[in-house]
């Protein structure tokens, strides 16, 4: 009777434990891949990866990202712009701002802000500013759509400048400010 | 004493059977009283009413209208705009469609290229297709009643909707270009007005 009792036990917690376990969610982030060599877990990490996919409420990463994302400098390379200031105002009216850093990520975790879907954008930095054409349903990752090469389902990666030049890419960045994207020119 | 005990336990147990046997043959036929007879006379009419009028929502007013506001307010590529959603909504900054009449393959690029008369076309059917009895219903009903419709219903809240509130109520400018299309008499004006929502 004990041992039956036991049994059951640990087929309950077994139980409970696999309900909890997203094989959709493990393969998404599986699917992401390990960390560039030379650039450690933290602010400088997967430029142009889809943040909210980890830094969302599923995990694994213990931070959690409202709206996470990276700017480039042009459409075609994959060079991260530093100092540009990401305006975001929810249906609410509420606003948040977020800079980027040297790799061109900004983030606002779910602590600081948790907007009210749909969001309007505008990027900006100096005399140039671009506003997003559509808004964002409900996706927190901006690189979720974002992605490379623009194609049916992608307006490619986001870029201050709609056409490329030959900006220098950011100095003293203690990682290469130069994503390996797939699709990127 | 102890063949006479064996007895009637053998005797109790065909007794039961018996009894399951006929429950199950009661259950059968209770289920086969409920199925109902193939009726030949009853049919289904598709097609123009005797009038001339068909049911179906008119696509050259969808394409006035009502497609710039779904491309605008929901088709985003976080949204409407995926392939698997029920409602699939082409636009030109989100999801683009699949090129079946050439050579199958994905000819407009998101963000780029101008919304083509196949993915208007496309959207049409969708949101037709959406639920085709309850929009023949509607039809059927001179687009009286449009709040039957998920259309209308979801993006006023009156049921569950992930992307959340869209529409304010029916004075809505995208609610009046909608209902307005399911009657026949697009309100050109709404519809303008709706794009002009952020």
């Amino acid at each position: 009777m004990k041992a039956t009792f036991t049994l059951l036990c640990f087929g309950a917690a077994l139980l409970a434990i696999g309900s909890c376990a997203d094989p959709v969610h493990d393969l998404q982030v599986k699917a992401l891949g390990g960390e560039a060599p030379n650039i450690p877990a933290g602010d400088y990490h997967r430029a142009g990866q889809p943040c909210t996919t980890c830094h969302g409420q599923y995990g694994p990463a213990t931070k959690q990202f409202a709206i996470g994302g990276t700017i480039f400098h042009g459409p075609d390379k994959a060079i991260g712009e530093e100092g540009v200031r990401v305006e975001m105002i929810d249906a609410t009216g509420s606003q948040r701002n977020a800079t980027t850093n040297c790799v061109g990520n900004f983030f606002v975790p779910t602590s600081d802000w948790d907007p009210a879907y749909p969001v309007l954008v505008m990027i900006r930095k100096g005399a140039i500013g671009r506003t997003m054409n559509s808004h964002i349903g409900r996706e927190g990752s901006c690189n979720q759509c974002h992605k490379d090469p623009p194609s049916f389902d992608s307006p490619g990666h986001i870029s201050l400048v709609p056409n490329e030049d030959n900006a220098p890419p950011p100095q003293d960045c203690p990682v290469s400010p130069v994503a390996s994207l797939p699709g990127a020119r | 004493m102890k063949i006479s005990r064996e007895s009637a336990r053998a005797s109790e147990a065909i007794d039961v059977r018996r009894v399951a046997a006929s429950a199950c043959v009661l259950g059968f036929l209770a289920i086969a009283a409920c199925v109902s007879v193939p009726d030949k006379d009853r049919q289904t009419y598709v097609g123009p009413l005797a009038n001339g009028q068909t049911l179906a929502p008119d696509f050259t007013l969808y394409k006035s209208g009502p497609d710039a506001y779904l491309g605008k307010r929901c088709s985003t590529l976080d949204c409407h705009g995926q392939l698997g959603r029920g409602l699939r909504i082409f636009s030109p900054q989100g999801l683009r469609a699949f090129d079946a009449s050439g050579a199958g393959y994905f000819p407009l690029t998101s963000g780029k290229d101008l919304e083509s008369d196949d993915e208007k076309r496309q959207n049409f059917l969708s949101v037709v297709g959406l639920e085709p009895e309850v929009m023949t219903q509607v039809m059927s009903n001179g687009g009286a009643d449009p709040q039957k419709l998920l259309l209308l219903k979801k993006p006023l809240l009156y049921e569950g909707h992930k992307g959340g509130q869209v529409m304010v109520d029916i004075s809505d400018p995208g609610y009046k270009c909608l209902a307005s299309w399911l009657q026949g008499a697009l309100d050109q004006d709404a519809c303008d007005k709706s794009l002009l929502v952020r």
